[in-house]
C-alpha cells in the first residue's frame, strides 16, 4: 500500500554530520549544503521511488514520490539531467557508478552531466572510460568529442567524431559535430562535406545550419552562406543562433560594400548625407547620445539586408531600418572617433554623402 | 477462570451481541479472551472529540467494564480496537501480582519536568507534557509487541494495521518540522524522536521500505533507536516481562524517576 506523494522537513542545524563521509564533516557554507542533498539523495536511491532533495540555508526538505517500479539509477539522474536538475542527476549517477563502475548508462550521463557544467577534466575521464569499456555504446564517441573539443583537443574530438560517423554514417549529431571541428580547425572541404550531410538529416536544426553557414562563408561561398544563415533565422527566430546569423549576414553585406569598388549604393548615399544634416549645429555630447544608443541596439544583431524591419530610438524621434541606423552610426562615429571601425565599409558612400554637402 | 476478588462480584455490564458482532471475529475472539481472562465485560464505542485514534480504560476500582474506545469514522476500527484489546490480554496474562498501572507523584512529575526542560513552561501544560511523554514510552514499548502479535497473527487485519501504522509514520515525519521542534524544548522533543526512530527502522524493515527510517537516521537519532530495539530483543516477549521492558527504555531515555509502577487492581 504505497504511500502518496508528502514531503519531509527538518532543520539543517540537526542534520547529524557524522552521517556524512570523515572528509566532508567539517564543510561550511555551500558545500555543506551540497554534501548533505548528495549525501540524503544517496540514502534514498534503490529504494522503489524518488527524492527530491533540497537543503537551504535552515532547512532540508525531502520530497518523496514511490514509483511502481524502480528506474536503474543512471536512467533516473538522465531523467534529472533533461530536465535541467543537474544536482540531483549528478548525484544519483555518482551513487550509480559506486554501485557499479562499468554502468555504461551512468558514464555516458555522468560525462555529459559534468561537461554541460564545465568540469571537462572529469567528463573526459569518464567518457575515455565508457569507450575503452563499451565503444558501441549510442552515442558514447559523440559525447567523448564533445568533452575534448570543449578542453581544445581537436585532434581527439575529430578522432572521435570519425569513429562515430564509421560506426553510423546516419548520425546525425556525429557529422554535425565532425563538420565543426572540422571547420574549427581549418579544414574546411572536408568539413562543409559533413556539414552538408548534417542538414539533410537534421532539416530543422538551426545549429547545424548555423554551422553550414559558417563554414560556407569561410570558404567564401558568400551567397550560399547568405541563404543558408536566412534558414537559420527561419528556425530560431530570436534566439541565439539567429543572432550569429544576423551577425554572419551583416558581414557578408559589408563585404559586399568592400567588394562594390566604385559603384555606390544610393540609398546609402542618401542615408549618410540625412545624418550629415541631422548633426549640423547639434553639440559633439548630443551627436554621442544618439551614437551611442545606436551602438547598443547593434549589440543585439541589426539586419542590414531588411529594410522592412523598423527600430525607435529614444534620442530621435521616428521610424528607421537597420542599414539607416548604421549610417547614422557611421556618421556619428566620424564625427566623435574616426579611428573606431564599424565593420561595415560605406566610406565611399560616406564621401560622396560629404561631397554634396559641402564637406571637404 | 474468573474468581471471586473481594466480597462479591462486581456486576457485570450486559454483553450487547449485536455491537460485537460488528466487529471482525479476531476482535471478536479477544474481546472474549479479556472478558474470560478478566471476570469484566469489554465496551467498544465510538467516542466523539478524542484526540487519540484508539484508547482503552481498563476496568479499575470496582468499575463495571474495560472501556475501548476509538474515532467516529475511523477506517480500520478492527486494528485498532483489537490493539487496545491486546494490551489488556498483556496485562491479565500476568499473574495478578504482577499487573501494573504506571502512575506519577508530583515530585517524580517534578523531576521529569526538569529532565525534559519543561520548567519554562506554564505548571498544568509541563505536567501534560510529562504524563504524554510517559504514555508514549508505555504505548511504543509495549505497542512493539502487540503490533508484531497482530502482524504475525492477524492477517485478515494486516491491510488495516498498515494503513493506520502508515498514517502514524506520516503523522511522526510530520512531527520532524522545525516548526513543530522548536515549541519544545529538546531534551523532550528527543524522547519522542528515538521513539519514533525505532517505530521507522522497525516498520521500514516489515513493509521492506528502509528509507522510512533515513529521516530519523539523519537527524542523529539511529543510535539511541538502536539502543531501544536492542533493549527490546533482549527482554524476553512475555507479558510478565513489559514491566521490565518500560523500565529499560526509560533508563535509556533519561526517564527513570519520572513515574513509578502501582500494582494494578481491578477491584
Amino acid at each position: 500500500m504505497p504511500a502518496s506523494p508528502h514531503d519531509i522537513q527538518f532543520a539543517l542545524a540537526e542534520f547529524d554530520r557524522s552521517q556524512l563521509p570523515e572528509a566532508q564533516r567539517d564543510l561550511q557554507g555551500d558545500d555543506f549544503l551540497q554534501a548533505v542533498r548528495e549525501h540524503l539523495i544517496e540514502q534514498f536511491a534503490g529504494h522503489g521511488g524518488a527524492a527530491e532533495v533540497a537543503v537551504s540555508s535552515d532547512r532540508v526538505i525531502i520530497r518523496w514520490k514511490e514509483t511502481s517500479e524502480a528506474e536503474p539509477l543512471a536512467e533516473q539522474g538522465g531523467n534529472f539531467l533533461k530536465h535541467g536538475d543537474y544536482d540531483q542527476g549528478i548525484a544519483l549517477l555518482k551513487l550509480a557508478l559506486k554501485r557499479n563502475p562499468e554502468d555504461a548508462a551512468a558514464l555516458f550521463n555522468l560525462g555529459m552531466g559534468l561537461g554541460d557544467r564545465d568540469q571537462t577534466g572529469e567528463a573526459l575521464e569518464l567518457l575515455l572510460r565508457l569507450v575503452a569499456i563499451a565503444p558501441e555504446y549510442p552515442g558514447a564517441w559523440v559525447a567523448l568529442g564533445v568533452a575534448q573539443a570543449r578542453s581544445g583537443q581537436w585532434d581527439g574530438a575529430i578522432h572521435s567524431f570519425r569513429e562515430a560517423v564509421t560506426s553510423d554514417p546516419q548520425d546525425a549529431f556525429a557529422r554535425k559535430n565532425l563538420g565543426a571541428a572540422l571547420s574549427q580547425t581549418g579544414q574546411l572541404a572536408e568539413a562543409r562535406d559533413h556539414l552538408k550531410a548534417a542538414v539533410v538529416l537534421l532539416p530543422s536544426d538551426a545549429q547545424a545550419w548555423l554551422n553550414l553557414a559558417m563554414n560556407l562563408e569561410q570558404s567564401g561561398e558568400t551567397e550560399v552562406a547568405n541563404t543558408a544563415y536566412t534558414q537559420v533565422m527561419q528556425l530560431d527566430p530570436g534566439g541565439r543562433f539567429s543572432e550569429l546569423a544576423e551577425l554572419g549576414r551583416n558581414r557578408i553585406t559589408g563585404l559586399g560594400f568592400r567588394k562594390a569598388g566604385g559603384g555606390l549604393r544610393p540609398d546609402v548615399v542618401s542615408f549618410c548625407g540625412e545624418a550629415l544634416r541631422l548633426f549640423d549645429g547639434m553639440s559633439k555630447d548630443e551627436v554621442q547620445r544618439i551614437t551611442v544608443e545606436i551602438a547598443m541596439l547593434g549589440t543585439k544583431g541589426l539586419s542590414v539586408n531588411n529594410p522592412v524591419a523598423k527600430h525607435t530610438l529614444r534620442t530621435l524621434p521616428g521610424k528607421f531600418s537597420g542599414l539607416h541606423l548604421l549610417c547614422i552610426e557611421f556618421v556619428g562615429l566620424k564625427m566623435i572617433d574616426p579611428s573606431v571601425d564599424l565593420g561595415l565599409d560605406i566610406s565611399a558612400e560616406y564621401a560622396e554623402a560629404c561631397r554634396l554637402h559641402g564637406n571637404p | 477462570m474468573c474468581q471471586p476478588s473481594g466480597p462479591g462480584l462486581q456486576p457485570h455490564l450486559p454483553i450487547n451481541d449485536s455491537e460485537i458482532m460488528s466487529y471482525a471475529l479476531e476482535v471478536q475472539l479477544l474481546i472474549q479472551q479479556v472478558e474470560q481472562l478478566s471476570c469484566r465485560p469489554v465496551h467498544v464505542a465510538e467516542e466523539p472529540g478524542i484526540k487519540v485514534r484508539a484508547t482503552v480504560i481498563p476496568a479499575r476500582n470496582g468499575a463495571p467494564a474495560h472501556l475501548v474506545r476509538f474515532k467516529p469514522g475511523a477506517p480500520s476500527v478492527d486494528y485498532l480496537v483489537a490493539s487496545q484489546l491486546l494490551f489488556l490480554v498483556r496485562l491479565f496474562s500476568c499473574p495478578v501480582a504482577e499487573r501494573w498501572d504506571l502512575a506519577a507523584i508530583a515530585t517524580e512529575q517534578d523531576a521529569g519536568i526538569k529532565a525534559m526542560g519543561l520548567g519554562v513552561f506554564q505548571d498544568t501544560f509541563a505536567r501534560a507534557m510529562i504524563d504524554q511523554i510517559v504514555t508514549q514510552l508505555r504505548t511504543y514499548s509495549i505497542g512493539c509487541r502487540v503490533d508484531d502479535w497482530i502482524w504475525k497473527n492477524m492477517p485478515g487485519l494486516r491491510q488495516q494495521q498498515e494503513a493506520e501504522i502508515r498514517t502514524q509514520l506520516a503523522v511522526n515525519e510530520r512531527a520532524l518540522a522545525p516548526e513543530i521542534r522548536q515549541k519544545f524544548p529538546k531534551p523532550l522533543v528527543d524522547v519522542n524522536s528515538s521513539m519514533n526512530a525505532l517505530y521507522a527502522t522497525m516498520w521500514g524493515e516489515v513493509l521492506r521500505e528502509p528509507r522510512l527510517g533515513i529521516p530519523f537516521a539523519a537527524m542523529g537519532y539511529r543510535a539511541k533507536a538502536t539502543e531501544l530495539r536492542t533493549i527490546l530483543e533482549e527482554i524476553p516477549d512475555e507479558p510478565a516481562s513489559d514491566r521490565t521492558l518500560i523500565e529499560g527504555w526509560a533508563d535509556s531515555l533519561g526517564l527513570t524517576g519520572v513515574f513509578h509502577f502501582n500494582l494494578y487492581s481491578i477491584d
